[in-house]
């Protein structure tokens, strides 16, 4: 978490650990496998930066190949601005929603539970988050 | 509406796409997008894709023996019936092409006729295939369960989301067609009703069977356990028609 604070520079390190103790509430809350904060450009891309999992490993590597998945999408949706990705599996959804151009969020939850408690925590915390994590 | 129908080998060669909306999708870069959902299910996911939505569109696609259909369509269309278009046309093309798919390389020039029959397929309207005696019962059946002063109003609405008797507010048909692609599309659990409520009505949907749900608008303030069980008495009724 420490390097959080080299990256954003001016904001404090305890506004990240709140942010992520925050979602690791809401993890537990909505039983989901992993909910993430992370890098979909520059420096960061690829990099999960707040988040809540059980299985560290697993969320680094979808971190990774969410980012090779983005590229083929932004190219499909230039010019008509798609900010919100889901894709539904036979057992899983995954969520994704693009924050600031470089830092995207993006959740998986069982196919039976509903996406709306993910759009309304993004969307309750949209602005602090920006605030956050805006370079 | 269905935007654009694409139909790709396995092997991401595009055979043909149809473009119906306003929107034109780049074939490049919508066989590239395709290809990279496919390789993220596969490295990530020990499951099949099922549908995909991006922003205000939803991409389904379905799987033949050595292609790939896909639908990009309206996030209000009803799944259901972009599904079973996409199945009709995935048999179609694999009887009628079949000899051409299997081939190592094959050009699009190969498939002549395609489009139009994507064009046929997509233009057609599910409607509801009944005998006129089998659709009166149905109606006998509705008027009656519509003239009881508890139900505002009702109607049946076929597994493809085509309502049986009349013209819907299209908005609250979507809204309707929403909740109604749970019932095929849930598979770990069987649902059976859906209820909504809104201004203290109710909106009851009732899967009848795997060919209709019954929708009923409750008159305000009417208690749901007789607003159920009214349906219920309705759906046995619809059930026992052959």
């Amino acid at each position: 978490m420490g390097i959080l604070s080299k990256l954003f520079g001016t904001k404090s390190e305890e506004s990240f650990q709140e942010m992520e103790s925050d979602l690791i509430k809401f993890q537990k809350k909505i039983n989901a496998e992993m909910i993430a904060i992370f890098g979909t450009g520059g420096r960061l891309k690829g990099l999960p930066l707040i988040y809540a999992t059980s299985d560290d490993n697993d969320l680094k590597k979808i971190s990774a190949r969410l980012n090779e998945l983005l590229k083929p999408v932004n190219n499909l949706s230039d010019n008509r601005a798609f900010r919100d990705l889901i894709i539904n599996f036979e057992d899983s959804t995954l969520f994704f929603k693009q924050i600031l151009t470089n830092i995207g969020y993006f959740a998986i939850i069982q196919n039976t539970n509903s996406i709306l408690p993910l759009k309304q925590w993004f969307y309750k915390r949209e602005s602090k988050l920006k605030e956050l994590l805006h370079d | 509406m269905i935007q654009s129908i694409l139909i790709l080998k396995k092997s991401g060669e595009n055979i043909c796409s149809k473009s119906f909306g306003d929107i034109e999708w780049e074939e490049t870069l919508t066989s590239g997008f395709i290809s990279a959902i496919f390789a993220f299910t596969q490295k990530t996911f020990e499951e099949d894709l099922d549908d995909l939505e991006l922003g205000p569109y939803r991409i389904l696609f379905e799987q033949g023996d050595e292609i790939i259909l896909v639908a990009f369509f309206d996030k209000s269309d009803s799944i259901i019936n972009i599904r079973q278009k996409l199945k009709e046309l995935k048999d179609i093309v694999s009887s009628k092409y079949g000899h051409i798919l299997t081939k190592d390389i094959c050009s699009p020039d190969e498939f002549e006729g395609l489009e139009e029959l994507i064009e046929r397929i997509v233009s057609e309207s599910l409607d509801v295939r009944l005998n006129n005696a089998t659709k009166s019962q149905y109606i006998s059946i509705l008027d009656s369960f519509r003239s009881n002063p508890e139900i505002l109003d009702c109607d049946l609405i076929t597994s493809y989301g085509v309502p049986l008797t009349k013209e819907w507010n299209k908005e609250f048909l979507d809204l309707c067609l929403r909740m109604i692609d749970a019932f095929w599309k849930t598979k770990q659990y069987v649902l059976d009703q859906i209820i909504l409520t809104y201004e203290e009505r109710h909106l009851i949907l009732h899967k009848i069977n795997e060919e209709f749900v019954l929708s009923a608008l409750v008159r305000r303030n009417t208690p749901i356990g007789l607003a159920t069980l009214l349906v219920d008495e309705a759906s046995s009724l619809i059930a026992r028609i052959e």
